[in-house]
Protein backbone atom coordinates (compact mmCIF):
# COMPACT_ATOMS: atom_id res chain seq x y z
CA UNK A 1 0.00 0.00 0.00
CA UNK A 2 1.10 3.19 -1.06
CA UNK A 3 0.19 6.69 1.39
CA UNK A 4 1.42 10.00 1.81
CA UNK A 5 2.60 11.36 4.89
CA UNK A 6 -0.92 12.97 6.33
CA UNK A 7 -1.37 13.26 9.88
CA UNK A 8 -4.40 10.94 9.80
CA UNK A 9 -1.83 8.25 8.56
CA UNK A 10 -0.85 7.72 11.75
CA UNK A 11 0.80 4.76 14.20
CA UNK A 12 -2.32 3.00 14.81
CA UNK A 13 -2.57 2.43 10.94
CA UNK A 14 0.64 1.46 10.69
CA UNK A 15 0.43 -1.22 13.80
CA UNK A 16 -2.95 -2.63 11.98
CA UNK A 17 -1.42 -3.21 8.42
CA UNK A 18 1.96 -4.75 10.03
CA UNK A 19 -0.35 -7.00 12.06
CA UNK A 20 -2.46 -8.35 9.10
CA UNK A 21 0.11 -8.51 6.66
CA UNK A 22 -0.08 -5.79 4.47
CA UNK A 23 3.04 -4.18 3.17
CA UNK A 24 3.32 -0.22 3.30
CA UNK A 25 5.49 2.21 1.59
CA UNK A 26 5.28 6.18 2.21
CA UNK A 27 5.34 8.62 -0.17
CA UNK A 28 8.70 11.27 0.34
CA UNK A 29 7.74 14.70 1.68
CA UNK A 30 5.73 16.83 -1.23
CA UNK A 31 5.65 14.21 -3.62
CA UNK A 32 2.69 13.83 -5.26
CA UNK A 33 4.08 13.67 -8.43
CA UNK A 34 4.69 10.01 -7.30
CA UNK A 35 1.13 9.54 -6.05
CA UNK A 36 -1.24 7.90 -8.91
CA UNK A 37 -4.26 8.58 -7.14
CA UNK A 38 -3.70 12.36 -7.07
CA UNK A 39 -4.50 12.17 -11.16
CA UNK A 40 -7.73 9.78 -10.34
CA UNK A 41 -8.58 12.38 -7.99
CA UNK A 42 -8.56 14.82 -10.61
CA UNK A 43 -10.46 13.28 -13.01
CA UNK A 44 -13.05 12.16 -10.34
CA UNK A 45 -13.86 16.30 -9.42
CA UNK A 46 -14.34 16.23 -13.18
CA UNK A 47 -17.20 13.57 -13.27
CA UNK A 48 -18.22 15.75 -10.15
CA UNK A 49 -18.72 18.44 -11.72
CA UNK A 50 -20.13 17.55 -14.62
CA UNK A 51 -22.42 15.53 -13.15
CA UNK A 52 -23.64 18.64 -10.81
CA UNK A 53 -24.11 20.53 -13.89
CA UNK A 54 -26.11 18.26 -15.73
CA UNK A 55 -28.73 17.43 -12.67
CA UNK A 56 -28.95 19.73 -9.77
CA UNK A 57 -30.58 17.41 -7.48
CA UNK A 58 -26.93 16.38 -6.83
CA UNK A 59 -26.57 19.08 -4.60
CA UNK A 60 -28.66 17.74 -2.34
CA UNK A 61 -27.35 13.95 -2.53
CA UNK A 62 -23.61 14.03 -1.87
CA UNK A 63 -23.35 10.15 -1.41
CA UNK A 64 -25.35 9.60 -4.64
CA UNK A 65 -23.18 12.64 -6.23
CA UNK A 66 -19.71 10.68 -5.39
CA UNK A 67 -21.10 7.21 -6.15
CA UNK A 68 -22.50 8.09 -9.51
CA UNK A 69 -18.64 9.82 -9.98
CA UNK A 70 -17.01 6.70 -8.71
CA UNK A 71 -19.09 5.01 -11.23
CA UNK A 72 -17.72 7.13 -14.06
CA UNK A 73 -14.25 6.16 -13.18
CA UNK A 74 -12.72 3.92 -15.83
CA UNK A 75 -10.16 1.05 -15.16
CA UNK A 76 -7.96 2.96 -18.14
CA UNK A 77 -8.11 6.36 -16.41
CA UNK A 78 -6.37 4.84 -12.99
CA UNK A 79 -4.01 2.49 -15.48
CA UNK A 80 -3.04 6.21 -17.12
CA UNK A 81 -2.12 7.45 -13.55
CA UNK A 82 0.04 4.40 -12.80
CA UNK A 83 1.43 4.56 -15.87
CA UNK A 84 2.29 8.27 -15.34
CA UNK A 85 3.81 7.95 -12.28
CA UNK A 86 5.94 4.67 -13.72
CA UNK A 87 7.54 7.42 -16.00
CA UNK A 88 8.28 9.93 -13.70
CA UNK A 89 9.96 6.79 -11.67
CA UNK A 90 12.30 6.10 -14.90
CA UNK A 91 12.68 9.65 -15.14
CA UNK A 92 14.08 10.06 -11.68
CA UNK A 93 15.78 7.11 -11.95
CA UNK A 94 17.78 7.63 -14.97
CA UNK A 95 18.38 11.21 -14.09
CA UNK A 96 16.85 12.51 -17.27
CA UNK A 97 15.46 16.33 -16.76
CA UNK A 98 11.29 16.35 -17.71
CA UNK A 99 10.30 17.85 -21.15
CA UNK B 1 -14.53 70.26 7.54
CA UNK B 2 -16.74 73.00 6.43
CA UNK B 3 -14.79 75.88 8.27
CA UNK B 4 -11.43 74.62 6.15
CA UNK B 5 -13.46 74.54 2.79
CA UNK B 6 -13.35 78.12 2.33
CA UNK B 7 -12.63 79.07 -1.83
CA UNK B 8 -10.54 81.77 -2.50
CA UNK B 9 -12.35 84.37 -4.78
CA UNK B 10 -14.48 85.15 -1.24
CA UNK B 11 -11.09 86.69 0.28
CA UNK B 12 -11.06 88.88 -2.98
CA UNK B 13 -9.98 92.55 -2.18
CA UNK B 14 -12.61 93.14 -4.74
CA UNK B 15 -14.86 91.40 -3.00
CA UNK B 16 -16.22 92.30 0.67
CA UNK B 17 -15.52 90.40 4.04
CA UNK B 18 -17.51 88.03 4.74
CA UNK B 19 -18.64 89.72 8.06
CA UNK B 20 -20.17 92.53 6.16
CA UNK B 21 -22.56 91.12 4.25
CA UNK B 22 -26.08 92.69 3.53
CA UNK B 23 -27.83 90.99 0.87
CA UNK B 24 -27.17 87.20 -0.75
CA UNK B 25 -26.89 86.14 -4.15
CA UNK B 26 -29.78 84.10 -5.38
CA UNK B 27 -27.87 82.52 -8.35
CA UNK B 28 -24.85 81.34 -6.87
CA UNK B 29 -25.90 79.56 -3.87
CA UNK B 30 -28.42 76.69 -4.82
CA UNK B 31 -26.23 75.70 -7.85
CA UNK B 32 -22.98 76.00 -5.90
CA UNK B 33 -24.73 73.47 -3.59
CA UNK B 34 -26.75 71.27 -5.60
CA UNK B 35 -22.89 70.78 -7.38
CA UNK B 36 -21.22 69.72 -3.72
CA UNK B 37 -24.05 67.37 -3.03
CA UNK B 38 -25.14 66.70 0.64
CA UNK B 39 -22.68 68.46 2.18
CA UNK B 40 -22.39 71.94 1.33
CA UNK B 41 -18.37 72.59 0.74
CA UNK B 42 -18.59 76.01 0.51
CA UNK B 43 -19.43 78.89 3.21
CA UNK B 44 -23.31 78.91 4.11
CA UNK B 45 -23.66 81.78 2.08
CA UNK B 46 -21.61 83.97 -0.57
CA UNK B 47 -22.63 87.70 0.65
CA UNK B 48 -21.69 90.37 -1.59
CA UNK B 49 -22.09 93.96 -0.17
CA UNK B 50 -25.39 96.17 -0.98
CA UNK B 51 -25.36 97.83 -4.27
CA UNK B 52 -22.82 95.67 -6.16
CA UNK B 53 -23.59 93.39 -8.67
CA UNK B 54 -22.29 90.50 -7.98
CA UNK B 55 -21.31 88.01 -5.21
CA UNK B 56 -17.71 86.13 -4.57
CA UNK B 57 -18.97 82.66 -6.11
CA UNK B 58 -20.74 84.24 -9.24
CA UNK B 59 -18.54 82.40 -12.10
CA UNK B 60 -19.09 79.06 -11.05
CA UNK B 61 -22.64 79.64 -9.90
CA UNK B 62 -22.96 80.86 -13.65
CA UNK B 63 -21.46 77.97 -14.82
CA UNK B 64 -23.70 75.24 -13.40
CA UNK B 65 -26.35 77.47 -14.14
CA UNK B 66 -25.76 77.68 -17.96
CA UNK B 67 -25.47 73.94 -17.65
CA UNK B 68 -28.53 73.46 -16.04
CA UNK B 69 -30.36 75.72 -18.13
CA UNK B 70 -31.17 77.01 -21.69
CA UNK B 71 -32.45 80.43 -21.08
CA UNK B 72 -30.61 83.32 -20.43
CA UNK B 73 -29.80 84.65 -16.82
CA UNK B 74 -32.78 86.62 -15.35
CA UNK B 75 -32.30 90.34 -14.62
CA UNK B 76 -31.10 91.03 -11.58
CA UNK B 77 -28.65 88.26 -10.45
CA UNK B 78 -25.20 88.91 -10.19
CA UNK B 79 -22.44 88.41 -12.85
CA UNK B 80 -18.86 88.11 -12.52
CA UNK B 81 -17.01 90.61 -14.82
CA UNK B 82 -15.86 87.58 -17.33
CA UNK B 83 -19.25 86.25 -17.55
CA UNK B 84 -20.44 89.10 -18.63
CA UNK B 85 -18.45 89.74 -22.42
CA UNK B 86 -19.42 86.22 -22.94
CA UNK B 87 -22.49 85.47 -25.26
CA UNK B 88 -24.27 83.78 -22.68
CA UNK B 89 -28.00 84.46 -24.25
CA UNK B 90 -26.83 83.41 -27.61
CA UNK B 91 -25.54 80.16 -26.54
CA UNK B 92 -25.53 79.48 -23.13
CA UNK B 93 -25.37 75.58 -23.13
CA UNK B 94 -22.19 75.81 -25.73
CA UNK B 95 -20.29 77.57 -23.37
CA UNK B 96 -21.60 74.89 -20.48
CA UNK B 97 -20.09 72.37 -22.64
CA UNK B 98 -17.20 74.18 -22.95
CA UNK B 99 -16.77 74.69 -19.18
CA UNK B 100 -17.63 71.27 -18.56
CA UNK B 101 -14.66 70.13 -21.12
CA UNK B 102 -12.19 72.06 -18.67
CA UNK B 103 -13.66 71.50 -15.57
CA UNK B 104 -13.63 67.57 -16.14
CA UNK B 105 -11.37 66.37 -18.31
CA UNK B 106 -12.12 62.83 -19.22
CA UNK B 107 -14.41 64.92 -21.29
CA UNK B 108 -12.44 67.03 -23.51
CA UNK B 109 -12.93 64.42 -27.12
CA UNK B 110 -16.39 65.83 -26.90
CA UNK B 111 -15.06 69.26 -26.83
CA UNK B 112 -15.91 70.84 -30.62
CA UNK B 113 -12.28 72.64 -31.30
CA UNK B 114 -9.42 74.12 -30.28
CA UNK B 115 -10.82 77.80 -30.40
CA UNK B 116 -13.60 77.07 -27.61
CA UNK B 117 -11.05 75.61 -25.70
CA UNK B 118 -8.48 78.31 -26.00
CA UNK B 119 -11.36 80.59 -25.06
CA UNK B 120 -12.45 78.30 -21.64
CA UNK B 121 -8.93 78.42 -20.73
CA UNK B 122 -8.73 81.70 -21.41
CA UNK B 123 -11.98 82.28 -18.78
CA UNK B 124 -10.44 80.05 -16.23
CA UNK B 125 -7.48 82.43 -16.15
CA UNK B 126 -9.73 85.15 -15.90
CA UNK B 127 -11.72 83.61 -13.06
CA UNK B 128 -8.33 82.90 -10.86
CA UNK B 129 -6.47 85.89 -11.81
CA UNK B 130 -8.70 87.95 -9.47
CA UNK B 131 -7.10 85.53 -6.76
CA UNK B 132 -3.91 85.08 -8.22
CA UNK B 133 -3.44 89.14 -7.97
CA UNK B 134 -4.05 89.12 -4.06
CA UNK B 135 -1.24 86.14 -3.87
CA UNK B 136 1.76 87.06 -2.84
CA UNK B 137 3.04 83.70 -4.25
CA UNK B 138 2.31 83.43 -7.85
CA UNK B 139 2.96 79.85 -7.68
CA UNK B 140 0.56 79.08 -4.63
CA UNK B 141 -2.26 80.52 -7.01
CA UNK B 142 -1.31 78.31 -9.54
CA UNK B 143 -1.81 75.30 -7.46
CA UNK B 144 -4.84 76.38 -6.24
CA UNK B 145 -6.38 77.01 -9.73
CA UNK B 146 -4.55 73.68 -10.62
CA UNK B 147 -6.34 72.29 -7.72
CA UNK B 148 -9.72 73.85 -8.31
CA UNK B 149 -9.92 72.86 -11.69
CA UNK B 150 -8.76 69.24 -11.03
CA UNK B 151 -10.87 68.60 -8.33
CA UNK B 152 -13.76 69.81 -9.29
CA UNK B 153 -13.24 66.83 -12.02
CA UNK B 154 -13.01 63.80 -10.19
CA UNK B 155 -9.75 65.09 -7.77
CA UNK B 156 -7.54 64.01 -10.56
CA UNK B 157 -4.58 66.29 -8.83
CA UNK B 158 -2.89 65.80 -5.55
CA UNK B 159 -0.64 67.58 -3.82
CA UNK B 160 2.32 66.74 -1.33
CA UNK B 161 1.36 68.37 1.61
CA UNK B 162 -2.77 67.66 1.31
CA UNK B 163 -5.20 64.92 -0.70
CA UNK B 164 -6.64 65.90 -3.71
CA UNK B 165 -10.06 66.84 -2.40
CA UNK B 166 -7.44 69.84 0.05
CA UNK B 167 -6.17 71.08 -3.18
CA UNK B 168 -9.19 74.08 -3.17
CA UNK B 169 -8.88 74.44 0.59
CA UNK B 170 -5.23 75.03 0.33
CA UNK B 171 -5.19 77.71 -2.18
CA UNK B 172 -8.07 79.35 -0.17
CA UNK B 173 -5.98 79.20 3.19
CA UNK B 174 -3.00 80.75 1.50
CA UNK B 175 -4.60 83.29 0.39
CA UNK B 176 -6.35 83.86 3.76
CA UNK B 177 -3.63 84.54 5.34
CA UNK B 178 -3.43 80.91 6.92
CA UNK B 179 0.75 79.31 6.88
CA UNK B 180 -0.49 76.64 8.47
CA UNK B 181 -1.77 75.11 5.52
CA UNK B 182 0.36 76.86 2.73
CA UNK B 183 1.45 74.36 0.20
CA UNK B 184 4.82 73.81 -0.16
CA UNK B 185 6.81 75.55 -2.33
CA UNK B 186 4.04 74.56 -4.93
CA UNK B 187 5.01 71.06 -5.72
CA UNK B 188 2.48 68.86 -6.98
CA UNK B 189 1.87 65.25 -8.01
CA UNK B 190 -0.08 64.95 -11.06
CA UNK B 191 -1.76 61.43 -10.83
CA UNK B 192 -1.70 58.43 -13.56
CA UNK B 193 -5.11 59.63 -15.25
CA UNK B 194 -3.98 63.40 -15.72
CA UNK B 195 -0.99 62.66 -17.42
CA UNK B 196 -2.20 60.52 -19.87
CA UNK B 197 -4.83 62.90 -20.10
CA UNK B 198 -2.18 65.41 -21.48
CA UNK B 199 -0.45 63.07 -23.71
CA UNK B 200 -4.04 62.63 -25.16
CA UNK B 201 -4.40 66.52 -25.73
CA UNK B 202 -0.84 66.77 -26.97
CA UNK B 203 -1.50 64.29 -29.25
CA UNK B 204 -4.65 66.02 -30.87
CA UNK B 205 -2.22 68.38 -31.36
CA UNK B 206 -3.16 70.89 -29.25
CA UNK B 207 -0.76 73.43 -28.11
CA UNK B 208 1.77 72.91 -25.63
CA UNK B 209 0.98 76.35 -23.27
CA UNK B 210 -2.81 75.70 -23.92
CA UNK B 211 -2.79 72.61 -22.29
CA UNK B 212 0.23 73.56 -19.85
CA UNK B 213 -2.83 76.35 -19.01
CA UNK B 214 -5.64 74.06 -18.47
CA UNK B 215 -4.10 71.58 -16.47
CA UNK B 216 -1.69 73.21 -14.43
CA UNK B 217 1.47 71.85 -14.98
CA UNK B 218 4.69 72.87 -16.82
CA UNK B 219 6.56 72.45 -20.43
CA UNK B 220 8.81 71.32 -18.82
CA UNK B 221 7.17 68.51 -17.32
CA UNK B 222 5.08 67.43 -20.43
CA UNK B 223 8.32 67.01 -21.97
CA UNK B 224 9.43 64.26 -19.45
CA UNK B 225 6.29 62.39 -19.28
CA UNK B 226 6.00 61.87 -23.02
CA UNK B 227 9.99 61.07 -22.60
CA UNK B 228 8.68 58.41 -20.31
CA UNK B 229 6.11 57.12 -22.30
CA UNK B 230 8.34 56.44 -25.14
CA UNK B 231 11.00 55.18 -22.64
CA UNK B 232 9.01 52.50 -21.01
CA UNK B 233 5.50 52.94 -22.05
CA UNK B 234 4.30 54.65 -19.14
CA UNK B 235 4.09 57.93 -17.58
CA UNK B 236 6.01 57.54 -14.94
CA UNK B 237 10.00 57.51 -14.46
CA UNK B 238 9.87 54.10 -13.14
CA UNK B 239 6.95 52.27 -13.70
CA UNK B 240 6.94 49.98 -10.69
CA UNK B 241 7.88 53.03 -7.91
CA UNK B 242 5.55 55.65 -8.74
CA UNK B 243 2.85 53.97 -6.11
CA UNK B 244 5.69 54.88 -3.26
CA UNK B 245 3.48 53.46 -0.11
CA UNK B 246 2.99 50.38 -2.00
CA UNK B 247 6.54 49.71 -2.68
CA UNK B 248 8.16 50.60 0.52
CA UNK B 249 8.45 47.19 1.44
CA UNK B 250 10.25 46.39 -2.14
CA UNK B 251 12.94 48.74 -1.51
CA UNK B 252 13.57 47.68 2.12
CA UNK B 253 16.43 45.68 2.26
CA UNK B 254 16.26 43.97 5.15
CA UNK B 255 13.10 42.74 4.65
CA UNK B 256 14.05 41.45 1.07
CA UNK B 257 16.68 39.85 2.11
CA UNK B 258 14.96 37.90 4.92
CA UNK B 259 12.11 37.15 2.95
CA UNK B 260 14.32 35.75 -0.33
CA UNK B 261 16.33 33.44 2.04
CA UNK B 262 13.26 32.06 3.74
CA UNK B 263 11.88 30.90 0.71
CA UNK B 264 15.25 29.27 0.12
CA UNK B 265 15.53 27.43 2.52
CA UNK B 266 12.04 26.75 3.38
CA UNK B 267 10.06 26.49 -0.07
CA UNK B 268 7.20 24.49 1.32
CA UNK B 269 6.21 26.56 3.89
CA UNK B 270 3.40 28.93 3.19
CA UNK B 271 2.98 32.73 3.60
CA UNK B 272 1.41 32.59 7.15
CA UNK B 273 4.22 30.56 8.14
CA UNK B 274 6.77 33.48 6.48
CA UNK B 275 4.89 36.13 8.32
CA UNK B 276 4.83 34.19 11.69
CA UNK B 277 9.08 33.77 11.61
CA UNK B 278 9.23 37.49 10.56
CA UNK B 279 7.12 38.23 13.02
CA UNK B 280 9.21 36.17 15.89
CA UNK B 281 12.20 37.60 14.29
CA UNK B 282 11.16 41.19 14.55
CA UNK B 283 10.78 40.59 18.16
CA UNK B 284 13.41 39.14 19.17
CA UNK B 285 15.08 42.03 17.59
CA UNK B 286 13.13 44.89 17.59
CA UNK B 287 15.76 46.84 15.43
CA UNK B 288 15.25 45.37 12.18
CA UNK B 289 12.73 47.28 9.92
CA UNK B 290 10.24 44.37 9.20
CA UNK B 291 7.58 44.46 12.40
CA UNK B 292 4.59 45.02 10.04
CA UNK B 293 4.99 42.62 7.86
CA UNK B 294 1.84 40.80 6.11
CA UNK B 295 1.51 38.13 3.74
CA UNK B 296 0.07 40.69 1.06
CA UNK B 297 3.72 42.54 1.82
CA UNK B 298 5.85 38.73 1.50
CA UNK B 299 4.02 37.79 -1.81
CA UNK B 300 4.45 41.07 -3.18
CA UNK B 301 7.88 40.80 -2.21
CA UNK B 302 8.65 37.10 -3.91
CA UNK B 303 6.41 38.54 -6.70
CA UNK B 304 8.85 41.87 -7.22
CA UNK B 305 12.05 39.67 -7.56
CA UNK B 306 10.52 36.57 -9.74
CA UNK B 307 9.78 33.93 -6.89
CA UNK B 308 6.48 32.69 -9.27
CA UNK B 309 4.59 30.15 -7.77
CA UNK B 310 5.82 27.82 -10.48
CA UNK B 311 9.81 28.65 -9.23
CA UNK B 312 8.65 28.17 -5.39
CA UNK B 313 7.39 24.80 -6.87
CA UNK B 314 10.48 24.04 -8.82
CA UNK B 315 12.22 25.00 -5.08
CA UNK B 316 9.98 22.53 -3.69
CA UNK B 317 10.91 19.48 -6.52
CA UNK B 318 14.25 19.98 -6.14
CA UNK B 319 14.73 20.28 -2.63
CA UNK B 320 12.94 16.92 -2.12
CA UNK B 321 15.02 15.28 -5.31
CA UNK B 322 17.31 12.94 -3.29
CA UNK B 323 14.36 11.75 -1.57
CA UNK B 324 12.37 10.98 -4.26
CA UNK B 325 15.09 9.67 -6.09
CA UNK B 326 15.63 6.89 -3.06
CA UNK B 327 11.96 6.41 -3.08
CA UNK B 328 11.77 5.57 -7.25
CA UNK B 329 14.64 3.01 -5.87
CA UNK B 330 12.38 1.30 -3.77
CA UNK B 331 9.35 1.50 -5.57
CA UNK B 332 11.27 0.48 -8.97
CA UNK B 333 11.50 -3.02 -7.04
CA UNK B 334 7.88 -3.51 -6.64
CA UNK B 335 5.68 -4.02 -9.84
CA UNK B 336 2.64 -1.47 -10.59
CA UNK B 337 0.60 -3.88 -10.26
CA UNK B 338 1.06 -4.99 -6.89
CA UNK B 339 0.55 -0.88 -5.66
CA UNK B 340 -2.61 -0.11 -4.23
CA UNK B 341 -2.18 4.00 -4.12
CA UNK B 342 -4.60 5.33 -1.29
CA UNK B 343 -5.18 8.87 -0.51
CA UNK B 344 -7.95 10.98 0.81
CA UNK B 345 -9.16 14.50 -1.07
CA UNK B 346 -12.20 16.44 0.09
CA UNK B 347 -15.18 17.96 -2.21
CA UNK B 348 -16.42 21.46 -1.51
CA UNK B 349 -18.19 24.22 -3.69
CA UNK B 350 -15.56 24.45 -5.99
CA UNK B 351 -15.25 21.64 -7.03
CA UNK B 352 -18.78 20.97 -7.29
CA UNK B 353 -20.29 23.50 -9.09
CA UNK B 354 -19.09 25.45 -12.56
CA UNK B 355 -19.24 28.69 -11.42
CA UNK B 356 -19.90 30.43 -14.29
CA UNK B 357 -21.20 27.51 -16.64
CA UNK B 358 -20.06 25.97 -19.16
CA UNK B 359 -18.89 27.25 -22.76
CA UNK B 360 -16.82 26.79 -25.73
CA UNK B 361 -13.52 27.42 -25.48
CA UNK B 362 -12.00 30.41 -25.67
CA UNK B 363 -15.85 31.88 -25.58
CA UNK B 364 -16.82 33.67 -22.13
CA UNK B 365 -20.22 32.37 -20.60
CA UNK B 366 -21.48 35.70 -20.43
CA UNK B 367 -25.64 35.18 -20.36
CA UNK B 368 -25.12 33.04 -16.74
CA UNK B 369 -25.12 34.24 -13.44
CA UNK B 370 -23.19 32.66 -10.79
CA UNK B 371 -24.19 29.92 -8.80
CA UNK B 372 -24.71 30.38 -5.28
CA UNK B 373 -25.97 27.28 -4.63
CA UNK B 374 -24.43 25.16 -1.54
CA UNK B 375 -23.30 21.44 -0.87
CA UNK B 376 -22.26 20.01 1.66
CA UNK B 377 -18.23 19.23 2.07
CA UNK B 378 -17.61 15.45 1.95
CA UNK B 379 -14.01 13.97 2.28
CA UNK B 380 -12.98 10.84 0.32
CA UNK B 381 -10.62 8.50 1.03
CA UNK B 382 -10.10 6.08 -1.76
CA UNK B 383 -8.10 3.09 -2.88
CA UNK B 384 -7.12 2.73 -6.80
CA UNK B 385 -5.26 -0.29 -8.63
CA UNK B 386 -3.57 -0.86 -11.78
CA UNK B 387 -5.57 -3.92 -12.63
CA UNK B 388 -8.93 -2.89 -10.55
CA UNK B 389 -9.36 0.74 -10.71
CA UNK B 390 -10.97 1.60 -7.50
CA UNK B 391 -11.06 -0.60 -5.60
CA UNK B 392 -12.64 1.00 -2.44
CA UNK B 393 -13.85 4.31 -1.18
CA UNK B 394 -15.59 6.17 1.95
CA UNK B 395 -16.88 9.09 2.00
CA UNK B 396 -17.90 11.04 4.51
CA UNK B 397 -19.52 14.66 5.13
CA UNK B 398 -17.24 16.56 7.64
CA UNK B 399 -16.55 20.05 8.74
CA UNK B 400 -13.11 19.95 8.27
CA UNK B 401 -11.03 16.43 7.33
CA UNK B 402 -11.34 13.16 8.23
CA UNK B 403 -9.45 11.20 10.90
CA UNK B 404 -7.26 8.75 11.79
CA UNK B 405 -10.10 6.69 13.38
CA UNK B 406 -11.46 6.87 10.02
CA UNK B 407 -8.15 5.73 8.42
CA UNK B 408 -8.45 2.74 10.22
CA UNK B 409 -12.26 2.12 9.44
CA UNK B 410 -10.85 2.61 5.45
CA UNK B 411 -8.00 0.57 5.97
CA UNK B 412 -10.47 -2.55 7.52
CA UNK B 413 -12.93 -2.36 4.89
CA UNK B 414 -9.95 -2.60 2.49
CA UNK B 415 -8.20 -5.86 3.50
CA UNK B 416 -11.15 -7.53 3.40
CA UNK B 417 -10.98 -7.02 -0.57
CA UNK B 418 -6.89 -7.52 -0.59
CA UNK B 419 -4.60 -10.44 -0.96
CA UNK B 420 -1.38 -10.70 0.73
CA UNK B 421 1.84 -9.58 -1.53
CA UNK B 422 4.91 -12.27 -1.68
CA UNK B 423 7.81 -11.16 -3.39
CA UNK B 424 8.26 -13.20 -6.00
CA UNK B 425 4.88 -14.21 -6.76
CA UNK B 426 1.95 -13.99 -8.49
CA UNK B 427 -0.31 -11.51 -6.94
CA UNK B 428 -3.84 -11.08 -7.45
CA UNK B 429 -6.57 -8.87 -5.44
Amino acid sequence: MLYDNASIHDHWGDEYMQANGIHYVRLPPYSPNLQPIEGVFAELKKHVRSLVYEDGRYLDKPFHLMAAAFGMLTTAQVAGQFSRVSHEITRLLTGVAPA
Amino acid sequence: MTGRRRVSWCTSPSLPAAGRATSRCSVCCPFLFAANGAVPLLPVCFPFAAGRSRCAAAPVGLFFAAATRSGPPRPGHCLGPSFSSLPLHAGSRRIAATFLCVLFPPCYPLMGHRREMSVSAGVVETEFSVCRSSAEDSQSSRVMSVGTGSTTSSGTCSTLSSSSSSSTETGASDLSGDDSDAIPDGVVIFSEETREHVLGLLEECYPTRHVADIIGCSERSMRLWIKHFETNGTVWCHPRLHKHHNDAAIRNTHLTRAILALVETEPAAFLRDHVDLLVALSLDHPTSDHRWVSAATVYRVLRYHGYTRKKIERLYAESSEAAQRTFAVLIDEIPMRCLVSCDETHTGGSDVLRRFGRSRRNVPCILRDRDTRTMKRTSTMMAVTLTHGVLWSQTVIVGNAQTSDDWRLFLQCLHALMNTYIPGLPWEM
